[in-house]
């Protein structure tokens, strides 16, 4: 008896509570989560490879801009996250190594470097059954902006060069425009999944280096608040101020006007900044939530026209991690855009599109009991080639 | 190269929009604060969707939110505590104004149990979880959450104006 009358009031307080509770929409709830999620998503690495050869325009064209003039050493008011923290390690040397040096090689961040401070140390990461990171957040000082701008051009470089890391420019994150984010690929040959984010300011690269001594998957949130606290203290110690705006990327021309533009140079204009706090997809066109101009894109009056010519060939599919799949596959045209379809999907519609790539990592695909299957579609002006479906 | 995120933002909303307000009510009946359960439930969420390709596909992601929101809230309940506790002295704290008498008289009532007692009978009586349920989400015991379980009921009984408990069986 008394169970009923007590599950009665449990029951009428949730009720009422849930009523009286406030919710925020659903998207803001997504948007905060995606706000501080350091991962390889959506516009991280869009049009990476044209944005690395041509940075100085996009800071041209309306990014924040700090004084050419930026301080050659580290002050002592500057205090590093996890600084002093019990365990943790600080080396002053300013000739010490990028602990983020993807490709291995020579140090990119050597050439013009006045000063460097490393702070490195062993954090656990999980909420539950919690494994130990190695953790090493660096700053490096440069003579001139442009020195910060070539080393972390460079970093972004070999994050794209496919020598067991993959990542490049992510102007998304919510850490500034000129923000590089990679971490390795699976399978590790030593099975220590590492990631990085580097961070230019002015004349300076803030560095925050994770890796996994167990093999664990690395939480891509790790770090992401030292990184921006690292902003505000930038500004603080070094003068070094840029507020933490976000990028997205506002439509691209269609596959038909890239034909027509210098694909070096076109994407550029399309980097567009919003606030942090807000969804991009509050402040911008609802073309930005779209994956991409598509062949069924409004406006497209004719249908394209099937050509078996420029049919790519999927070369490879590989599963990187849980639900992160690499797709390969042979490019049919330097102006070539292309559309990767989930064969099986609900429905088979693209879930991607990338233009003057040959290959692509897809993020958090949902678990499947059966087989990841994928098509690529090649669009060439009016010409749409379709590749046999491969299954991983 | 390009990475793209192919997360199902429709599968979310809709489970965000049937599952927050009882994880809300959740937490607020734990920590007695509902601000504060309102940010640890978004928090949660949040950290669902970031993770949403693998959790949407749990068995019970409700579970899931419901236990990071209660973490989130606990941890910054706790910094917070000391500081209730003190004005909790000084006076009897308005839980919500909206609530009516008899919610406000269960809150109170729950406020003087413990609080791993009334999580384990807000599972129990609000969720419908076993024992056994109660004891994985909570990293407990069976015997543990059965004590909790028993322990709460013989003390909210009087401050919900009833005099005797039965036991029953909390088919574990």
């Amino acid at each position: 008896m008394f169970d009923k009358i007590f599950s009665d009031h449990m029951t009428a307080l949730a009720d009422e509570v849930s009523s009286a509770a406030w919710l925020a929409p659903a998207a803001k709830v997504r948007a905060r989560g995606d706000r501080r999620r350091i991962q390889l998503t959506g516009a991280v690495a869009v049009g990476a490879g044209v944005l690395t050869a041509t940075t100085g325009v996009v800071m041209a064209s309306g990014g924040p801009t700090i004084g050419t003039g930026g301080p050659r050493a580290i002050p002592d008011t500057l205090v590093m996250p996890h600084e002093g923290d019990p365990r943790w390690d600080r080396d002053d040397n300013p000739r010490i190594a990028s602990v983020f040096n993807p490709c291995g090689g020579e140090d990119p961040t050597l050439a013009g470097r006045t000063d460097a401070r490393t702070v490195s140390g062993v954090v656990p990461q999980g909420d539950q059954d919690p494994v130990p990171l190695v953790v090493t957040t660096q700053l490096f000082l440069f003579r001139t902006n442009e020195a910060a701008e070539a080393a972390i051009t460079e970093l972004s470089r070999r994050s794209e060069a496919d020598c067991g890391w993959f990542g490049g420019w992510a102007p998304t994150m919510g850490l500034g425009q000129f923000v590089v984010l990679a971490r390795t690929m699976y399978p590790h040959e030593d099975h220590r999944p590492r990631m990085a984010v580097a961070v230019r300011k002015g004349n300076a690269i803030y560095v925050s280096h994770i890796e996994s001594n167990s093999g664990s998957v690395l939480d891509p949130l790790f770090e992401y608040e030292a990184a921006k606290e690292m902003n505000r203290r930038l500004c603080e110690a070094l003068g070094l101020c840029e507020p933490l705006t976000c990028y997205f990327r506002s439509p691209m021309p269609g596959p038909t006007a890239s034909l027509t533009a210098n694909p070096t140079q076109a994407p550029l204009d399309h980097w567009r900044p919003y606030p942090c706090d807000q969804n991009p997809s509050d402040v911008a066109s609802p073309d930005l939530a779209s994956p991409g101009p598509t062949p069924e894109s409004p406006g497209e009056s004719r249908p394209p026209i099937q050509n078996p010519r420029i049919a790519p060939v999927i070369t490879e599919v590989t599963r990187q991690s849980e639900g992160v799949v690499l797709l390969r596959w042979t490019s049919v045209h330097p102006d070539a855009a292309y559309f990767i379809v989930r064969v099986g999907g609900d429905p088979n519609l693209p879930i991607a599109s990338v233009y003057n790539a040959s290959f692509v990592v897809l993020t958090n695909l949902p678990p499947l009991d059966g087989s990841y299957c994928f098509q690529v579609i090649a669009d060439v002006g009016r010409e749409r080639g379709v590749s046999q479906t491969r299954c991983l | 190269m390009r990475v793209v995120d192919v997360r199902d933002s429709a599968s979310f909303d809709e489970f965000y929009a049937s599952t927050a307000r009882q994880a809300v009510a959740y937490v607020y009946a734990v920590t007695g604060d509902l601000a504060e359960a309102e940010d640890a439930v978004a928090e949660a969420y949040a950290r669902a969707w970031q993770r949403w390709a693998r959790i949407g596909a749990y068995e019970d992601p409700a579970g899931w939110v419901r236990r990071v929101a209660y973490r989130v809230a606990v941890s910054s309940w706790r910094r917070t505590r000391n500081r209730v506790l003190a004005h909790r002295r000084s006076g009897p704290v308005s839980p919500v104004p909206e609530l009516n008498p008899d919610t406000v008289a269960v809150v109170e009532a729950l406020r003087q149990i413990p609080a791993v007692q009334r999580r384990a009978i807000m599972l129990h009586y609000v969720f419908g979880l076993s024992v056994q349920e109660i004891a994985d989400e909570t990293d407990s015991s069976v015997s543990a959450v059965k004590q909790r379980l028993s322990r709460g009921r013989q003390a909210l009984a009087p401050l919900l104006g009833e005099e005797t408990v039965e036991e029953v069986d909390l088919h574990a």
